[in-house]
């Protein structure tokens, strides 16, 4: 279940003619207005435009969290609107990791718990869940911090946590909304150097949003979307050159 | 880590909350419990006190509680000999029978013509042994002390009357009776001085004897005086063996006791022998419905009997039974009431605060049914946990009291009983309380758990 099986297309999502609408009051919002995107199993891809343009609200369509208005919507070769409510939130738990601008991680649990927690929806045995998010602890580099609660740790520890959360499960596709802009450049940097780094490591497909010009530099893939339409899209040559700085 | 120890971490996080939440249902469960204790204990002494003087069951002529009174030779059972050796000797019955016993009740006069001094009475013949064991049947523990009784075998003339009777008959002296207040002479020292016509004065004083106190060791007699079936009065006379204080006021004032072959002849003359009832007490109630069948089959070929319950013997037991639970079940539903709302108020703020936690839990693919499962688990474990301190409490409360030795008199008795409240005593109605308390916990915590559950994942994300 938790190895992607091998893709004809090799396409990590699809998305076609997709429109989003939400209605305010009486005012109808177009926040997307017909987007075509392809993303590449493997990739790493970020989202970029100004504010308002929508880049959260394409991130919550491929994360399923939402459904477009119209269009068409398939993610890891599943097409998402035809599933029920359970059972896209189902595909959430096997398929999908996030990592949000907030970290959004749960108060009364540790660090490892936190990670733990969501791999009860996907791992039967309560020992391998505690070895895999052990191990993702260390990997993003708080082995010695397991038993902190998030309180107790600053904003990039606990985005690593948020990181290693999402990765834990061996998603498909993570997804990250802006997860640098609570955090200070430096800190910033070192957890995008992170990502980067985990993505190669697991050939994770990525998709991020970002106005931070290091983030998108770093991308195989830029997507720049501006007023709910795609009117940029750049893909770097060798998406899986070794990336500098990596800690 | 699950779902539960979640649940519990988050009712921990937020003690302050949580605590007056716990609190809230401390006192309702204390509440439910204590009265419900209160209750149950009283009810087991009006029991006890109710089935010493009335059995648990009385076999009678049919009718006789309608007409029983008003035509006693009518409403009597001749044969009740054979009928008490049927019920002993009958192997179903005869291990729950405690006592079966033969009761003549009767109703008439009681005079202390040497006093000038009389009062309507009411009374009943018996076996004085059985009475006597029947008057110390406690079938609960409830520690009422057995109530007395003097009556002798050896003494077929002596008998026994209530204390405010014997203070009517102007019995304080002879029976050297402390705390009796003597009958005040008709007619004072002074009296001649006073507007009242001499001759009642005199008639009055002519019979009045002065005070003695120390006076001759002849006992007190009284004449009883009663109806034959005939319709024709008949009149014996009894020897006082002592004043007792009934339980009951009203009762006290009225009481006679006497062997039930005095009854007999006051009531039937010398040559005749019937009695009013078989009184049937058992070892303990719960036998009752068993004991009752049985009964019925039994005599079945005896004419018109029937078997009453001592409900129907004394109706008063039900409605005071009945006015107490009245005032349990509200007691209860407003208790239910503070439960439900507390929970669903602390429940409330929770989600209202944690609307952020719900969107990053449904993003990592927890179900709708988990997040109400959350909730309502949080509802659930206050509820569970203030019960059981609730439970704990209402247990102290009970063993307090008990080591305290505390006395209350009752409204309508005489004498103090014990102060207890009966927790342990009834562990239904403390797994009850608990379970129900609980359940009224789980389900106002549904209420917002489903605002929690019916959450859409971005608009809840966008709190985070
Ligand atoms: N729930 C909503 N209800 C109404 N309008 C919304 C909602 N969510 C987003 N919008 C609107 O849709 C448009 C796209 O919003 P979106 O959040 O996707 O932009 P964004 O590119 O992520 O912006 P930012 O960089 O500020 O995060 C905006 O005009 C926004 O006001
Ligand atoms: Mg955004």
């Amino acid at each position: 279940m938790e190895q992607p099986p091998p893709s004809s297309t090799g396409v990590a999502a699809r998305l076609q003619q997709v429109t989003k609408q939400y209605q305010l009051g009486k005012t109808t919002v177009h926040a997307l207005r017909g987007i075509d995107l392809t993303i590449a199993i493997g990739s790493y891809t970020v989202i970029c435009g100004p504010s308002g343009s929508g880049k959260s609200t394409a991130l919550q369509l491929l994360g399923c969290l939402d459904m477009p208005t119209s269009g068409t919507l398939e993610i890891a070769g599943q097409d998402v609107i035809a599933l029920s409510d359970a059972a896209r939130t189902t595909f959430r738990a096997q398929h999908l990791g996030f990592v949000f601008q907030n970290f959004n991680l749960l108060p009364v649990l540790t660090a490892l718990e936190n990670v733990e927690y969501p791999l009860q929806l996907t791992v039967r045995d309560p020992a391998e869940r505690r070895e895999r998010a052990r191990a993702m602890l260390t990997a993003v580099g708080l082995g010695d911090l397991l038993h902190r609660r998030p309180a107790e740790l600053s904003g990039g520890q606990r985005q690593r946590v948020a990181v290693a959360r999402a990765m834990v499960k061996r998603p498909r596709l993570v997804l990250a909304d802006e997860p640098t802009a609570n955090l200070d450049r430096r800190t910033g940097a070192e957890l995008i150097a992170l990502m980067r780094a985990m993505q190669r490591e697991h050939q994770t497909t990525f998709i991020l949003s970002s106005h931070d010009p290091q983030m998108i530099e770093d991308a195989d893939e830029r997507i720049l979307i501006e007023d709910g339409r795609v009117v940029e899209s750049t893909r770097r040559q060798a998406p899986l050159a070794p990336a500098q700085g990596v800690s | 880590m699950n779902i539960v120890a979640l649940a519990s971490r988050n009712v921990l996080r937020n003690a302050r909350r949580s605590a007056l939440t716990v609190v809230a249902l401390v006192v309702g469960t204390l509440a439910i419990l204590v009265f419900g204790g209160y209750v149950n204990d009283n009810v087991q002494g009006l029991q006890t006190i109710t089935v010493r003087q009335h059995g648990h069951l009385q076999l009678v002529r049919k009718d006789y509680l309608d007409f029983g009174r008003g035509d006693v030779g009518r409403f009597s059972i001749r044969d009740y000999e054979t009928l008490l050796a049927t019920l002993r000797s009958d192997p179903v019955l005869a291990p729950m029978l405690a006592v079966a016993t033969p009761v003549l009740n009767v109703e008439g006069t009681a005079g202390n013509f040497s006093a000038g001094a009389s009062s309507s009475f009411s009374g009943k013949g018996v076996i004085p042994s059985e009475y006597l064991s029947l008057l110390a049947w406690d079938g609960f523990g409830v520690r009422i002390p057995p109530g007395r009784s003097a009556l002798k075998a050896e003494l077929p003339d002596g008998g026994i009357i209530g204390f405010r009777m014997a203070q009517l008959l102007a019995l304080c002296g002879p029976l050297g009776l402390k705390d009796c207040k003597t009958l005040p002479p008709r007619r004072v020292a002074s009296a001649q001085e006073e507007s009242l016509p001499e001759d009642i004065a005199a008639l009055g004083l002519a019979e009045q004897p002065t005070a003695p106190e120390g006076d001759a060791k002849a006992p007190a007699t009284i004449e009883l005086l009663a109806a034959s079936p005939g319709g024709l009065p008949n009149v014996v006379r009894m020897s006082v063996l002592q004043a007792e204080r009934q339980v009951i006021r009203d009762i006290d004032a009225i009481y006679v006791a006497m062997p039930l072959s005095l009854a007999q002849r006051l009531v039937f003359g010398p040559d005749e022998h019937a009695v009013s009832a078989i009184v049937i007490q058992l070892k303990r109630t719960d036998l009752m419905e068993a004991a009752r069948a049985r009964v019925s089959e039994l005599v079945k070929g005896s004419g018109d009997l029937e078997v009453l319950t001592f409900f129907q013997v004394s109706p008063v037991y039900e409605q005071i039974v009945a006015s107490y639970t009245s005032v349990f079940t509200f007691i209860a539903v407003l208790m239910g009431f503070i439960a439900l709302f507390s929970i669903a108020n602390a429940i409330n703020m929770a989600v209202g605060e944690r609307i952020g936690e719900i969107g990053t839990l449904r993003s990592l693919g927890f179900q709708r049914g988990t997040i109400r499962g959350i909730f309502v688990l949080e509802g659930a474990l206050l509820g569970l946990f203030g019960t059981l301190i609730g439970a704990g409490v209402s247990i102290l409360v009970q063993v307090g009291l008990h080591a305290g030795r505390f006395t209350w008199t009752p409204p309508g008795r005489s004498s103090p009983i014990p102060l207890r409240v009966d927790v342990l005593g009834n562990p239904t109605l403390i797994l009850a309380t608990v379970v129900g308390l609980s359940l009224v916990a789980c389900l106002s915590a549904l209420w917002p758990a489903n605002r929690a559950a019916r959450m859409e994942v971005t608009e809840a994300l966008r709190h985070a």
